[in-house]
Parts: structure tokens; sequence; C-alpha cells
């Protein structure tokens, strides 16, 4: 099976030039990459400001029940509140419980308390209920009752127990003192945290672990609308039949067409993850966190490079026999849904670290691609199963070429007609995998 | 326009479409028969994850320590002691967790020197090492408090005194419908996006590209029939999508895909939660179709459709990612805003709130969002134009006056682009330049340049672009008396937008030390802080912008669009409404004086103001309302009122030519 | 000499989902030589098209054997396409490729080198009187000059067959004699050229053989003089509908 590469060659420079013709397509495919991110990205800063602010704002309404078991606590709460709200921000608010106590006493409070925190919680008159409970002489629990599916609940607890955290010290002090020693009777063995992993490296696996993702998702997206221009579209604008009527072969034209297409998909892709790359940039010298640009050291940039273009390969090639499956370009628009599916899912099991570039993994089509690049930007790859999952991905790049040069020998692929069947081929299946059965 | 027309012809869309069962197939059936694969796809990772970890205790390598440190340790069933000591390689290698350094000294009895845990956030036994670690320290610690009380005589258990802990009163049920209330409205924004692209998209664009739009319009039909009629399939279309995939997704979750071990079952929020659900989701559901159908009018081919859709689909995403963030509530602003509204409302119908007063609210700006979007697209489509696919005229080489008003607001926006990169790379307060340094090199080179460079390659003669013209001493004198107006009409604005949209408190600081020109002499701060910004953003706005766009003779769009890029172009929420305002006031000037140098005198005199005296008046005006309530609105209304008595004293005399 | 077109029982028969099996074209024969011009003539739907496409091996025959310059359609298409220059209604042009692009990338396709092919492209432009409009995109040329670049893509090998599936549709009448005259000397040059119409003057302009076909089945082959004795019919236009049995 021979190819006249010049064949090739030929269709790829006219269909380049046509492609790069449709000037609003190119215009809007490098336009929309560069406005698009950095917009994004600044949307979502100003977006998360806004709200760090409203919640700061908001001030924090708690009810405090069984106070009696612990004397001191309302008065430290309370002095808390006012030195947050000098500080004008965080602060907590005390309120009495909705329902007022049956009979003044302790216990009878606390149950109902406990009963009624969800419903008064849910129905918004309280943020969190502290309800505290006599233990031993001298001793009491206190529990801060909140629900975590409402905000306002959630940040009153935190503001809360930060303040009776506070509490607990100065009761443990109240007691050492009062036994003549002071603080460092319990403030013991305060515990330090050390991550030594340093931020390069950090950085580095969230690259590892994004890039592929983000590249399987451009190169696919970037590689279906070219490919289906270029088969089924043109069918319908009838300049394919033009194209079949010259003496070259199937092959040749599908060689042909899918140069192009890769190309295109591998723009698109690269494009996109420089602009992406470069207003996340941005968003990190706005946040003003240091960015150490060694991540993108020249290693890794090839290495992106080379997976990029492999990617290219096979989405290019899945992409083109795919459109010249599609009946109409329609239905080629519809194949958008589960291309996108067949694309991410392997792309983010890629992304999780206990996935592994095992020989099962590395035949599994994009998914073997995802992990291969993943691992070797972490510098982490086994060679062999690397070469083996590149091997693989040429091979199927192989197999949907080879099925595309066989569609497009299928006349009824050509000309949108059923054409003249073996007997038993009316069904889906048979009609489907007829051209690799048939010689044409 | 008949009331059946868009009937027949929506019918007839739709007949079309499921006539194309393959293409049916593929856009809507096989996706939902995915949905268990996928299920179960992530349950599987999910396992996977799990699995990784497993029940191992974890390995940790102790330094130092005293005996009964060492002995609790190596006590506790989850934690081993790795015999050989801290070793850093092995931390790297993985074959330890983490490496604990304790002091030696007898028991800690020299309270400072504290545990240090050491570990690589990046392996995956850290986690769980961390938190065994310091759950058993925290026992040791209080073992070894209790018995110090006790040797002093207390009577107390000191772990005990004010024992402290927290609970979770929400149903798991609630729970779970907050969980689904972050992702539902981004999912639903999506799906009705996604479902409707498909059938929108050939709808327009692609019978353009066919010529069957032509025959349509030739036909005894009202445009605005046609519209309406592609409208009402795209409408169809895209809440059968959403309710097919949200009834598979249920299945699926029903079927106990999904449910990884330990997460909670999903059980249905409460009937008016869903009545809420399905209320909202109509006009969110025209909203989004009348988007669709805009992009798919506004593109000439269907690839050039398909660009367009995705930064769309972007950015109406994102009020909704909105909803997922946790301390948003549904306040009055933000149920105006649309998308973002509705997808707050949302979340909170299914947390079981549901505040008619807010949805009824929500309801009616996003239908009114949604008729304002109909009646753009009725525009667009009427367009011939667009109708017929015709190239429009090239960017570059503009010759009619729209095309070239069109050019300048590309290049505004591309400036806007050009200052959020430039900008933020010079102005890096550890950057060669330093903040002051960073800003003067936006200010003249990065904001300066590209104007002078954009009417030196497209030929416009500068003295037209910047009417760098005599003033007349009446504009003068008005745009200074607007300076102090404006102040304070500013001034209060900020007050009361400080109460609907509340300043973080740290970046307020920040950013009063940098307006204020804290650190730098006087005449530097107002060189930086008013000179330049008066002489280089007016070059580029009333300048170089302005003089393309008024070639177009539409004055309300020029002000209006010039007040709004200028705003955006400040790149900062809080002060787009203001910097807005500003800007459509200083377009009015340069329409009416006819010359840039009243827009460049009052943007400097009112920089320099807000930097010298901003302060000071702005607390003379709050002490002023503590002792006359009534100060605050009166004082606005008035300065408002003269700015517009100005305003209208300078259209009225307006130079023309 | 070898007749430059010979088909024999051409049959195609498409799976139609609804209807059943159609037979589009039954055994039709018939054979052309150079310097001759061959008209088929027929209503629509009569099978015209599909003779064409299977001859230019576009379609592939379900019986029956057809050659075109020697070779045989099923086993030698390449080699049949390198012999023939195809123009049908569907063969649309690609829009953003200019008049001379495309002729220098179908020529490019023929294996015609650089030396031959650039002079050889002028010739065509001149040939057609496309040279004003040759550095025009595609899209943006009137039907008529649209159709002369087909044809013009058509003959820059300069094919020894010229295979025209309805030619002269939708020009006017300017072009359409111009396409005629066209024909007619190609004709003077030894080609051999087949092409299929529904408009009876260009048949008796053009035709110096003519088939009609009619519900996929040939009627009758032979001059026009034949077929006027055969029917008794002295108008073209009667001769056709007693053929076709009208």
């Amino acid at each position: 099976m021979s190819i006249s590469l010049r064949d090739a060659a030929v269709i790829c420079a006219g269909e380049m030039r046509s492609l790069l013709r449709d000037r609003h397509t190119v215009v809007y495919s490098v336009l929309i990459p560069v406005f698009l991110y950095p917009t994004l990205f600044l949307g979502m800063v100003q977006v998360v400001t806004v709200a760090k602010g409203a919640s700061e704002r908001r001030v924090a309404r708690y009810a405090l029940v069984g106070e009696d078991s612990a004397p001191r606590l309302a008065e430290h709460l309370a002095t808390a509140s006012i030195a947050r709200s000098i500080a004008g921000k965080n602060q907590m608010t005390r309120l009495d419980p909705p329902e007022a106590p049956a009979s003044p006493g302790s216990s009878p409070d606390v149950l109902l308390a406990r009963a009624s925190a969800a419903e008064w919680i849910r129905s918004g008159k309280l943020d969190a209920v502290v309800v505290v409970q006599a233990t031993e002489p001298g001793c009491a629990a206190i529990e801060v009752l909140h629900r975590s599916d409402r905000d306002a609940s959630r940040s009153a607890r935190e503001r809360l127990s930060a303040a009776l955290d506070a509490f607990r010290e100065a009761e443990l002090l109240r007691e050492a003192t009062a036994l003549g020693a002071d603080r460092t009777l319990f403030d013991l063995l305060p515990v330090a945290d050390l991550d030594l992993t340093p931020r390069s490296e950090r950085l580095r696996d969230a690259l590892a672990r994004l890039a592929p993702l983000l590249l399987v998702v451009m190169t696919a997206l970037g590689a279906l609308y070219p490919a289906l221009d270029s088969t089924v579209g043109e069918r319908e604008r009838g300049t394919l039949e033009t194209t079949l009527i010259a003496p070259v072969g199937r092959t040749e034209l599908i060689v042909g067409k899918f140069l192009p297409v890769m190309a295109l998909a591998i723009a698109a892709a690269l494009l996109n993850f420089a602009s992406m790359a470069a207003a996340l940039w941005v968003f990190f010298l706005q946040a003003k966190v240091e960015v150490p640009l060694a991540i993108l050291s020249p290693a890794a940039i090839i290495t992106l490079l080379a997976g990029e273009a492999i990617l290219a390969l096979f989405f290019g090639a899945a992409m083109m026999a795919a459109g010249l499956f599609a009946r109409s370009f329609k239905e080629g628009q519809s194949y958008l849904g589960p291309v996108m599916l067949a694309a991410i899912l392997p792309a983010v099991a890629a992304s999780i670290p206990e996935v592994r570039l095992s020989p099962l993994f590395a035949v599994v089509p994009v998914a073997n691609l995802a992990l291969t690049l993943r691992d070797a930007l972490l510098g982490k790859l086994d060679v062999s199963s690397g070469a083996l999952a590149v091997a693989a991905s040429a091979i199927y790049s192989a197999m949907a070429v080879w099925a595309a040069s066989r569609l497009a020998s299928k006349e009824s692929v050509l000309l949108g007609q059923p054409a003249a069947e073996s007997p038993g081929a009316g069904r889906f299946g048979g009609r489907l995998f007829a051209p690799f059965w048939r010689k044409s | 326009m008949r009331g059946s027309e868009p009937l027949i012809i929506a019918s007839k869309e739709l007949r079309e479409l499921l006539r194309d069962r393959r293409a049916f197939f593929f856009a809507f059936i096989l996706p939902i028969l995915l949905y268990p694969l996928v299920f179960a796809g992530a349950e599987k990772i999910e396992t996977l994850r799990k699995a990784d970890v497993g029940d191992r205790p974890s390995r940790v390598a102790l330094a130092g320590g005293t005996a009964s440190l060492i002995a609790w340790l190596r006590a506790d069933p989850d934690i081993a002691l790795d015999p050989a000591g801290p070793d850093l390689g092995a931390l790297e290698r993985e074959e330890i967790d983490a490496i604990v350094l304790a002091p030696s000294g007898g028991d800690g009895e020299d309270g400072g020197s504290d545990v240090r845990i050491l570990f690589r956030g990046l392996s995956r036994g850290a986690g769980a090492a961390r938190a065994r670690i310091e759950r058993s320290l925290d026992g040791f610690r209080r073992s070894l408090v209790e018995s110090r009380f006790r040797e002093r005589g207390s009577r107390l258990d000191p772990g005990r005194i004010a024992e402290t802990s927290a609970r979770d009163v929400a149903t798991p049920a609630a729970r779970a419908g907050s969980r689904l209330g972050g992702i539902l409205p981004i999912l639903l924004v999506a799906l009705l996006l996604t479902g409707g692209a498909f059938v929108a998209l050939d709808l327009v664009a692609g019978e353009k590209e066919r010529g069957t739009l032509e025959t349509l319009y030739t036909q005894p039909v009202a445009a605005w029939s046609v519209m309406a009629g592609k409208f009402l399939t795209v409408l169809t279309v895209s809440i059968a999508a959403v309710v097919l995939n949200l009834a598979a997704m249920a299945a699926s979750a029903a079927l106990g895909l999904g449910a990884a071990p330990g997460t909670e079952a999903f059980r249905l929020p409460g009937l008016s939660a869903i009545a809420a659900c399905l209320v909202l989701q109509i006009p969110l559901a025209v909203l989004t179709s009348s988007i669709l159908l805009a992009v798919s009018a506004c593109a000439r081919t269907f690839r050039e459709a398909q660009m367009l859709l995705l930064p769309v689909t972007l950015v109406a995403i994102l009020p909704a990612v909105l909803a997922a963030l946790p301390d948003i509530q549904l306040t009055q602003l933000i149920a105006v805003l649309p998308v973002a509204g509705t997808a707050l409302a949302i979340r909170e119908a299914l947390a079981g709130e549901v505040r008619w007063g807010y949805l009824l609210v929500v309801l009616a700006s996003t239908g009114l969002y949604a008729a304002l979007a109909l009646r753009w697209t009725a525009g667009l489509l009427s367009r011939e134009d667009l109708r017929l696919g015709l190239e429009s005229e090239p960017l570059l080489e503009a010759r009619t006056a729209r095309a070239r008003a069109r050019r300048g607001v590309f290049f505004g926006i591309a400036m806007i682009l050009l200052l959020s990169y430039a900008g933020s790379a010079a102005q890096q307060p550890d950057g060669p330049l330093g903040v002051w340094g960073g800003l003067a090199v936006t200010l003249w080179v990065v904001v300066l340049l590209p104007p002078l460079a954009y009417a030196r390659a497209f030929r416009v003669p500068l003295k037209d672009a910047l009417a760098l013209r005599a003033p007349r001493s009446g504009d003068i004198a008005a745009a200074v008396l607007l300076v102090p107006l404006a102040v304070v009409v500013i001034i209060l604005y900020m007050d009361f937008q400080n109460t609907v949209l509340p300043f973080p408190e740290g970046l307020r600081g920040e950013l009063e030390k940098i307006f204020g020109g804290e650190g730098l002499h006087p005449a530097l701060a107002l060189f930086l802080l008013a000179v330049s910004p008066g002489i280089c953003e007016e070059v580029l706005w009333r300048g170089v912008v302005q003089g393309e766009m008024e070639r177009e003779g539409r004055p309300l769009k020029t002000a209006v669009l010039i007040g709004l890029l200028f705003g955006i172009f400040h790149l900062d929420l809080y002060r787009l409404a203001p910097t807005a305002f500003l800007g459509v006031l200083l377009a009015h000037l340069r329409l009416t004086a006819g010359s840039i140098v009243p827009c460049m005198l009052f943007h400097a005199l009112y920089n320099g103001t807000m930097v010298l005296a901003g302060g000071r008046v702005g607390t003379l005006l709050s002490q002023g309302a503590e002792k006359l309530p009534f100060l605050q609105p009166a004082l606005l209304l008035a300065s408002g009122g003269m700015m517009a008595l100005v305003a209208r004293w300078m259209w009225a005399r307006r130079r023309t030519g | 000499m070898q007749p430059a077109i010979t088909a024999d029982r051409l049959t195609k028969t498409f799976l139609d989902r609804r209807r059943g099996p159609v037979t589009a074209a039954k055994e039709i024969s018939f054979d052309c030589g150079y310097g001759e011009v061959f008209g088929l003539l027929g209503t629509n739907g009569a099978g015209k098209t599909t003779t064409l496409r299977m001859l230019s091996t576009v379609l592939t025959p379900t019986s029956g054997t057809a050659t075109v310059a020697g070779h045989d359609v099923v086993r030698a298409p390449l080699l049949v396409r390198r012999a023939i220059g195809f123009l049908s209604g569907n063969t649309g042009l690609y829009a953003r490729l200019t008049p001379r692009e495309t002729l220098w990338y179908f020529g490019r396709l023929h294996g015609m080198s650089h030396e031959r092919l650039g002079p050889r492209v002028e010739q065509v432009l001149d040939l057609l009187d496309l040279r004003p409009h040759a550095d025009v995109r595609c899209e943006r040329l009137s039907t008529g000059n649209r159709q002369k670049a087909s044809i013009a893509r058509a003959i820059v090998h300069d094919p020894p067959v010229l295979i025209l599936d309805e030619p002269t549709l939708g020009l006017d009448v300017l072009v359409a004699s111009a396409m005629v005259r066209f024909i007619a000397d190609c004709r003077a040059r030894g080609k051999c050229v087949i092409f299929s119409t529904h408009i009876l003057s260009e048949v008796e302009k053009l035709c110096d053989r003519i088939a009609v076909v009619h519900g996929g089945e040939v009627k009758a082959a032979g001059t026009i003089e034949e077929l006027r004795l055969r029917t008794g019919k002295p108008l073209l236009e009667e001769v056709f509908i007693s053929l076709v049995g009208g």
C-alpha cells in the first residue's frame, strides 16, 4: 500500500490555503483565546473579592443557652464581639433564642435548644447556637450547633470556635494561676507543620495534572470542526466530488486532508494554552503570588509540544473518520457531545495521581497519551510504558486514517445515498462495517 | 404577525430535526446513555483513590522526644515508628510518610520549643500521617497536662474545664441538597446552552450557508414570525435536552451508581423547591435560547458560529459559578443580575428555602433580559448583510464612518487587554520599577504610545484625532466648575455603593495607600496620579478612540460606549460605576467643546483634588451627615443637578465640525 | 481506432430504505469514438447522471462493464480518471480559491509538471475568456464565470475524453452559446465529448450521435437522421416523445 506523497502534498497545500482564507474563522480562533482567558480570570478575581467583602461584613448571630454552667463565657464572647466590631469585620452578636424558655433553669433550655437549633438556623433567625452543659463541678462542655448547608452558619461556627478556643485557654490559665503557676503549665508542645515540597515542585505537579487535560480537550475541539468541514462539509458544498474525480487514491486524499486538520488542531490547542498561561501569569502577578517561571523549562515546553503533536495526530485522524461517517454536516455537529465525553473522561482520569501508566492503561486511547504527558512533565516517565503508549496511539491513528480512506471510497459516503449492499446489510451494524469488507 | 406563523415554522423545524434520526441520536440519546457509564467511571476512580491510601499505619520517623512521648507514639495503632532516624532522603523516596522533630528536654518544660512535623505535600500518605500525628500529640499533651495539674493539687480535669466541640445539625439530605445546589445551576446553564446550540446554529447559520434562509424571507411571512418560529424550536429543544439529561442523571443516581461508599444518598427536595426550580428554568431557557440565536445570526458561516459559541458559553456560565461560591447570598442586587440571580435562587430553593419575593424579582429581570435579547436577535436577522452572509467590511482598511467607529472600539478593547497584561507586569511592588515607576511606565508608555501609533498607522491626522484645538473660555470655566461637583457626587455615591457592595477591608487599605500617594512627595504624587493620567488616558480615550467614534455622528452611543470602556479599563469592579460615569462626562466634554483640552484639564484637576483632599472631603461629609441626616442626599441632588445644568448649557453651545 | 467510450450492459441498483431496490440504470449499452460528440438525451430522473457517473468512476456499476480511453472503469479507475474531464452540477468549485489557483491545484493533481502547467493554465484561461477574473475568489464570481471556471478545471490536463452532465444548465444565452462553440471545438481537436441534456436545440446543433434514455434504459441510439427514419417523425421533439412513449 504505497502512497504518493506528492499527491497528498498537493491536496494538503490546497486545503491549507482554502482554510486560511476563511478570514473570519482565522481571526476568531486567534482573538477568542487571547481575549477570553484574561476576561475570565479577571472576572473571577473580581467576583471572589466581592464575595469575601460580603462575607466579612455579615454579622454572625448566635444564641447562648445554659450560660450558668460556664459563668464567664457570656462575657468572654461579648468582649470578643466588641473587639471584632472595632475592626469592622467578622463580627458576632448575641441574640435571644426564638422561643422563650418555659421556666428559668438550665436543663429545659438546653434540651429545647438542642432540638430546635436546626430549625432556628434553617429559618434564618440565628446562625449558630452555643449550648453549655455542666459536666463536673467546675467543668463544662460547650457545643456549637451549626448547619453546614448554610453559609452564614458555617462562618458563624468558625468565628465562635475561635472565640471558644480563646475561652478555654483563659479558663485553663485561671486554674493554673489559682494553682500558683502560669500558662507554661499547660501551654505545651505547640505543633508546627512544614511542607518540604518546594514551591516549584508543587506548581510543576499542578501543571502536570492540568496540562494534559486541557490539551486533550482543546485538541479534540480544535480537530472536530475542521475535520467535519473538510469531509462532510465539502460533500454538502459539492466540492468533494470534484476532488474525487482527480486521479488520486483515496488514501492520498485522506492524508492530504488530514494534515491541515492536524495543523489547525495543534494551532488552536497551543494558542488557547498559551493564552491561558499568560492570563494566569497576570492573575498571579495581581494576586502578588510569586511564580517561578522555571516550571516552564525548555524540557517541559518540548514535552508539551511533542505530546500535543501526538494528540493532534490521534484526534485529527479520529475526527476525519467521524466526519466521513456522518451523513450530513448537521449530524457531524451532533458528534460534539459524545466526542467531548470520550475526550474528557480519560483525561480527567489521567489527572488523578492514583491512576498510573501501567501496560494496561498504555493501550487505552486518549488516557494513555494523557498519562504519558503527565508523567513526562513530572519527570517520572517510565520510558517503556511511554513508548508503548505512543506506539499504541500511532497505531490507532493509522487505523483511523485507514478507516477514513475506506469510508471515502464508499459511494454512500461520497454521495449521501444508500448504495447497493450485500444482503443483510440493512441493519445499522451491517452498514457500519460494510466498507471494511468490500473493496472499492 | 399572525399568531400561527411562528408555530408553523417551529413545527416544521422540529419535524425536520426529528427526521434526521442519526443526528438526533448522537446529539440527544447517546449522551444520555453514556451517563451510567460516566457515573460508574467516577465511582471507580473514587474507589481507586481511596484504595491507594488504604488502612496501613503511617510510617513516621521520630527525632528527639522524651521517653514518654516515644512510648505514646509507639502505642498508637495508626502510627508505625520507623526504627531508623529521620532521613530526608527516605521522605523523598516515600519510604516514610512524615518526620517528627520533638524537643528532648524534660517533657517540654522549656515551653517554647515546638514539635515540628515535616512532610511532603504531594506524597500520598502525608495528609493521613499529619492528621494522625496531630491527633496523637493532642492526646499526649492532654494526658501530660492532666498529670501536671494533678501534681499541683488541682481537683479539675484540665481537659474538661471548657471542653469545646461543634456539631452539624443539618440533616444528611439537607447537606446533599446544599451540595447539589452548588453545581446544579452551572449544570443547568451548560445543558441549556449546549443542548440548544446544535439546533440554533443549524437554524440560522447553517441555513445561511445552504441558502435556504433567503427562501424563507421571500415568503409572505413577517420577519418577526420567522425569528419567533426558530426561537420556539430552540427553546423546545433546550428544555427537552435539560429534562432528558437531568432525568438520566437522576436515574443513574437512583440506580446507586456514582454513590461511592461514604457519600450520602440524595433525596429529592420538597415539592415547592422543585416547582420553584422548574418555574425559574423557563425564563432562563428563554434567555439562553435567544443568546444562541443571536450568536447564530451574527455568524456568517457555521464554523464562525461554532467559534463564537465557546466564549459565549463560558461567559454565560460564569455568573452561575457565582452560585457555587460559599459566601454569596441572594440579595436584591444579585437577584437582578442575569443568570446569577437564577442560579442563586435555584440553589436556595434546593436548600429548602423558597423566598417568593426574590423569586419574582429574578423571574421579572430574567424575562426582561430575554425580551431584550430577542429584540436584538430580531434586529440582527433583519440586517441584510447578516441574512445573506455577506462579508463585512474589513476592519483594518475601514473606509466608512461606521467601520471606522468599529475599528476604534476594537482598538479600545485591545488597549484594555494590553493594559491588563502590561500594566500588571510593570506595576509589581517588588519589580524593577517599583509601584511608582511602574505606574509612570504604564501611563506614559503603555497607555500613551499605542494610540499615537494607531493614528500614525491608519493615517489619522493627529490634530483631528486629538482635537487639539484652542478651547473657548466658557468650556474651560465649565470644566473647572464641574470638578468639585463631580468630587462631591462621586464620594457620596461611593458611600452608598459601599453599603450595597461592601469593600473588603484589606483591599481598601491598600488602595488608600496607593491613591493617597503615600510615601511620595506631593508634587511627584500629583504628577503621577493627576497630570499623567490627565494627559495619557485622555489621548487614548477622548482623543483617538472618541475621534474614530465621533465620525459616526451618534453622540449618545459614543458617550455611553466610551464611558463603559473607560470604566472597564480601570480593571476594578468597585470603581467601575464611578469611572464609567466620569468617562461619559469626559466624552460629553469633548463632544460639546470640540477640543480635548477641557477633558485633560478636568481629569487632572479631578484626580488632583481626590489625591490631595479626597480623604478630608469624605470625612467632612460623613461628619456633616451625622449632624444633619439629610445633608448627603441634599448635597447629592444639588451637585448632580448643577452638573446636569452645566452639561445642558454646554450642549446648547456645542461646537459642530 | 478503438472507441473512446464503450458501455456494455451497465446497470446500477440503489437500495432505498422505503421503496426497496431502485434500478437507476438498466443494461445501458452504447459507444462513442474520438472526434465525436455523443448526446444522452432524456428527462430528469431518466438515468443520465447515473450513467455518466459510472463512466467517470464516481459510482461502481452493479453489473456490466464499461471502458473509457481503453481502461476498464472498475478495474483501472485511476487510469480512467487521468483520461477524463468531468463536469456536473455537483462538482463545485472551492469557494476560497481563485480560478488560477484552482487550475494549478488540479493540474498538479493530474501530475503535470511545473513547466507544462504554467503555459497551459494561461492558455486555458484565455480560451475561456477568464483572464480578467483569474485572480478573483470563486465565491465572488457570477454563475457564468463559475461555470467557465469549472470547465477550465475539467480541461486543464487536456483529457482526450470529456464527460459533461447538463453543461448549459442555468447559463445565460451568451455563455451557453459559448459553451456550445467550445464543445464543437473539442470535437475538431479529436476529443470525445459525451454530454447529457434535455435541451433539444443543443442536441441538434452539436451531436453526431445520441442515445435516448428513459426509465433507466436506452430506448434508442444512433444519429439523429437514423432516429428520424426509425420513428418516422421529422422533428426531434416528436422523435423523442414517440421513443419515450409519451
